[in-house]
């Protein structure tokens, strides 16, 4: 059964958003998944995963802030709801049963390429 | 700091980003560009920034389509459509009733719409029908005190207009004219036009076949409608061949034209080219005189704009023209073609049209149906409303403001019509192919043609008449009902604030009692006259008779003989013009002996056998000799041209003589002949029955004789037909018989009046049963609110009579002041119509009170049924209702 849905993408950002802790905004979450995974995120696609995820309720938002480097643009602030913490743990068990599951043999390589030949 | 982000770019971004995220999501756009702008220079952080924004256009982001701010409405209106329906689905009684009368009524008025629309549509092909124009004739005719419209004018207009009018840019003209044609000795009876040159260019008509630019040409060459080349020609080719008419000569064919395409006011089975008109000698007078041209000339004239200014002063110059006698009696006006069908009633018209009083008459027809149903629905859903006092009350409670209760009544007013409107829509598809069907649309041309895709405007035209009547309907119930206060409807009182206006409502059953008072009436007296028509003896044999054309190539005397000699044909006659069924040419007698001048008589002619042979009764003289040569000069008349003439016994009138005054059909010159009686017969109905059939004449005059009829005997006519076809195959074997049994011809005629009676009492019937049903809901209501009344009233020991009369009184009491007042309107109606039409049914009183009996008998069963069962519920439950 599909309790909580959590795509590949809206991980990274839930586990972002954990990290930041107090200091999860648009731009923050962006740079911290940029500098830790080395990967480009778009506004949009990180702006429309936060959208998705509050949809769910996995996340909260507020703002606050409105400094005058961002033209009087209050800051709009994420954190991570307990259904969310829930959904990240379930996702994790998930992961980790399957790793568990996983007979060591098959992940040898040696044992793989002698299949193969 | 100081550098901006691309502005069109951030305008774009605000516009089509969702209002809730927009600020945030552009502090994070702006934090980003600025510390670009540190980084990587102005020019790379704008691409990126465009870059962000062009990302940012996704479904999650963009705001909904219809914008925040309706988002609320729409719920409420979802709200209001589930809350609609389940009400409906709870009242299913209610709903059906209404439903049932909205879809009657709908259907019917959307048919009469289409009707309108249809006959709007005549001309419309043309692109130029706003700027072509007709010139008219408005004659005031003194004797008879009346202005009448002609669609005709004076030849000359034609040529006076061109000329001295500046806008006209060209112009066409027409005459109407009738007769025979023969084609290889076969013979044709055609309607037809002479037409300018221009003519198809001018109307814009296409050809089948031929040239359309060179077709009215030459001088005898002429265009023919499709379906009278298949009646003369077959699937034979027409072109080149040549057709005979009778005192004009030959022509070629030079052109088919498939009328079926285009809607029009011109009605033609031939078109010829006008000079064989104007050119001939005898038409002369017709071109130069303005007063007798004023009646023969459709002058047509196609201006460079839409004003029709320039024309019509230059008209009211002609008055020099008309001779000094007539001045001031003579106007010329002008007429738009897209105007002509469903204009004012136009004399001499060229062909068929629809008059705007016909459309009215239908608009109101259709108008008084869906008033009725309307008025049904109003007094039910204030019936049903004191149901739903407390979910009002509650709605207002929770923070309903009127305006959403208002809105929800409406919306449910507008539920029950949309689904009548889907259901008088599919009834419409039955409708219309009934409604083309019908006799009486035959001579109009006013079979409705539907097309989806052109007629895309009329279905729009239904969505907004639906609308509009879910508005008439719904927007007293939702006044009324939006009105209970919260307080005293939760209390447990019976939570209106007003009344629920008694008043109105019995006005709105008045109003259905009354247009059904009209209706029952006007069928009962349309009925008796459907009967007069089929009891009436036409006073001459036609049970038993075949009527076939008299053809050149039958030699009439030897295919007479070859006929009496089968024993199955008891009789043979020929006549010019078919009793009842044919229209009889009107002359002028004078008597000098008795000094009785111009008696207007009917006139045709018949050969020896015909009074014999059609059962004609001989009161005195005798019938005419087989001898032509001998009977010239002879006539016989029927007693109403006897006691016109002045005479009482028939004996005294033989060998009188008189003299006969014709007017010439072609050449319109009179002449006079005398002539001498030497029979007289016994009057018969030689006209339809409404019409008074007067004085008759029937002469001797073998030439103008054009149907035989054959007395058949001990056989169907079917077997009487083919036994005369054999006979008719000895002589032509080239052509194929027509022949109709005269019995159906008459019966033809019958049914279209009784399709009249028909529609005239479905629509009656679908008033009264609406009308019906209003009553019913009404009394629903009525005992609904007077339940604990009446246990109370039991209990303390009243009659069930007393109690039955104290409950039903009020409506009785309606139905009455409508049938007081709609009686005398109905009478009025009534002796509008048959005041014009001979032999019509007496409006009696037993017909009246037939009708009135008919209306109190369903009324009051109506009430009864309702009344006496609340009258009879146990007391107990009654007292604890509520």
């Amino acid at each position: 059964m599909k309790k909580f849905q959590l795509g590949e993408f809206e991980e990274i950002v839930m586990l972002t958003v954990a990290i930041l802790y107090d200091d999860a905004y648009g731009v923050s979450i962006k740079k911290e998944i940029e500098n830790r995974l080395g990967r480009n995120v778009s506004v949009g696609a990180l702006q429309s995963a936060l959208r998705r995820l509050e949809d769910k309720d996995y996340l909260a938002s507020h703002d606050k802030d409105a400094t005058q480097e961002r033209a009087g643009r209050p800051k709009r602030y994420y954190k991570i709801t307990s259904l969310g913490k829930q959904a990240m743990q379930y996702t994790k068990e998930t992961r980790n049963s399957l790793w568990d599951a996983i007979p060591s043999v098959s992940l040898d390589v040696k044992f793989a390429k002698l299949f193969n030949a | 700091m100081n550098s901006q982000p691309p502005k069109f770019f951030l305008r774009f971004f605000r516009w089509f980003c969702h209002p809730r995220l927009v600020k945030p999501i552009e502090g994070d756009l702006l934090e980003l560009y600025d510390e670009r702008v540190l980084e990587l220079g102005k020019r790379k952080a704008d691409l990126k920034f465009i870059k962000d924004v062009l990302l940012l256009f996704r479904k999650d982001i963009i705001k909904p389509s219809d914008g925040t701010h309706r988002i609320n409405t729409y719920g409420m209106f979802k709200n209001h459509l589930k809350i609609s329906f389940r009400n409906l689905i709870k009242q299913k009684g209610f709903t059906a009733i209404n439903v049932f009368g909205l879809t009657m009524s709908m259907a019917i008025t959307m048919l009469i719409i289409l009707f309108i629309f249809d006959q709007d549509r005549q001309d419309e092909h043309n692109p130029n029908a706003a700027k072509i124009y007709r010139v008219l004739t408005v004659i005031n005719d003194v004797d008879e005190d009346k202005i009448r419209s002609y669609g005709t004018s004076p030849f000359e207009i034609n040529q006076l207009v061109p000329f001295n009018v500046e806008s006209v840019s060209a112009s066409a003209q027409l005459v109407k004219t009738s007769g025979l044609l023969t084609i290889d000795e076969n013979e044709f009876q055609f309607s037809g036009l002479f037409a300018s040159p221009n003519f198809l260019n001018f109307f814009h008509f296409d050809l089948e076949q031929g040239n359309k630019m060179s077709a009215l040409d030459g001088e005898n060459s002429l265009i023919i409608s499709k379906e009278m080349s298949i009646k003369m020609f077959g699937e034979n080719d027409p072109l080149g061949e040549i057709i005979t008419i009778e005192r004009l000569g030959d022509f070629i064919v030079s052109g088919v034209i498939d009328k079926r395409k285009y809607k029009t006011h011109l009605t033609y089975d031939l078109v010829i080219p006008i000079s064989a008109f104007s050119n001939n000698a005898e038409n002369e007078y017709l071109v130069s005189d303005w007063e007798e041209g004023a009646k023969v000339f459709y002058n047509y004239f196609h201006l460079k704009g839409e004003s029709d200014q320039m024309l019509k002063s230059y008209l009211s110059s002609l008055d020099i023209k008309i001779p000094d006698a007539k001045k001031g009696l003579y106007r010329f006006e002008t007429q738009r073609l897209d105007q002509i069908n469903l204009g004012s009633l136009i004399r001499n018209e060229i062909g068929t049209t629809t008059p705007n009083f016909v459309a009215y008459f239908f608009g109101v027809l259709g108008l008084v149906l869906i008033l009725s149903a309307s008025f049904n629905y109003m007094n039910m859903a204030i019936a049903r409303g004191l149901k739903r006092a407390r979910e009002v009350g509650v709605r207002k409670v929770l923070g309903a403001n009127r305006k959403q209760v208002i809105a929800q009544f409406l919306v449910e007013a507008q539920l029950v019509i949309f689904i009548s409107l889907l259901c008088a829509f599919f009834l419409l598809q039955v409708l219309v192919p009934i409604f083309n069907g019908l006799k009486i649309l035959r001579d109009i041309d006013g079979a409705i043609t539907m097309n989806f895709n052109s007629d895309f405007y009329v279905y729009i035209s239904f969505i907004a008449f639906a609308i509009i009547i879910g508005i008439v309907s719904g927007v007293y119930p939702a006044l009324y009902l939006s009105s209970f206060r919260s307080l005293s409807v939760l209390k447990g009182s019976n939570g209106s604030g007003r009344s629920p206006s008694f008043l109105l409502r019995k006005v709105l059953v008045f109003f259905q009692y009354a247009f059904s008072v009209i209706f029952i009436i006007t069928t009962i007296i349309l009925y008796q006259q459907a009967k007069v028509f089929d009891t009436t003896d036409y006073g001459f044999e036609h049970s038993n008779i075949i009527n076939v054309p008299k053809k050149k190539s039958i030699p009439y005397e030897t295919f007479r003989n070859e006929l009496l000699k089968k024993p199955q044909v008891a009789g043979v006659s020929a006549v010019s013009n078919l009793p009842v069924l044919s229209f009889f040419e009107d002359v002028e007698i004078t008597n000098r002996s008795s000094e009785r001048e111009n008696i207007k008589a009917s006139i045709f002619s018949i050969d020896a056998y015909v009074i014999e042979n059609l059962g004609i009764e001989m009161i005195a003289g005798k019938n005419f000799s087989s001898r032509p040569q001998y009977e010239v000069d002879h006539i016989i008349i029927n007693e109403k041209a006897m006691d016109a003439m002045g005479y009482q016994n028939p004996m005294d009138v033989l060998n009188k003589t008189v003299e006969i005054q014709s007017i010439d059909k072609n050449t319109r010159e009179a002449n006079t002949e005398k002539k001498k009686v030497i029979g007289v017969v016994r009057d018969f109905n030689y006209q339809f029955v409404f019409i008074e059939s007067g004085a008759l004449i029937m002469q001797y005059d073998p030439e103008s004789l054009t149907t035989i009829n054959i007395k058949i005997a001990g056989i169907s006519p079917k077997q009487g037909a083919e036994i005369v076809e054999s006979v008719w195959n000895e002589f032509d074997n080239n052509h194929t018989m027509d022949y109709e049994t005269y019995q159906y011809g008459m019966e033809d005629i019958n049914a279209e009046f009784s399709e009249l009676v028909n529609i005239v009492g479905i629509v009656g019937f679908i008033a009264i049963l609406i009308a019906c049903l209003g009553q019913f809901s009404m009394v629903v209501h009525h005992v609904e609110l007077k339940t604990k009344e009446i246990g109370i009233r039991k209990v303390l020991g009243s009659g069930l009579s007393s109690l039955m009369v104290g409950l039903s009184k009020g409506f009785i009491w309606v139905i009455l002041v409508a049938i007081i007042l709609a009686t005398p309107l109905a009478v009025l109606i009534n002796i509008a119509w048959t005041s014009r039409v001979y032999n019509a049914p007496e409006i009696s009183v037993y017909n009246i009170s037939l009708g009135i009996g008919i209306i109190l008998i369903l009324a009051v069963g109506t009430i009864y049924i309702f009344v006496s069962k609340a009258v009879r519920a146990n007391p107990v439950d009654s007292l604890k209702y509520e």
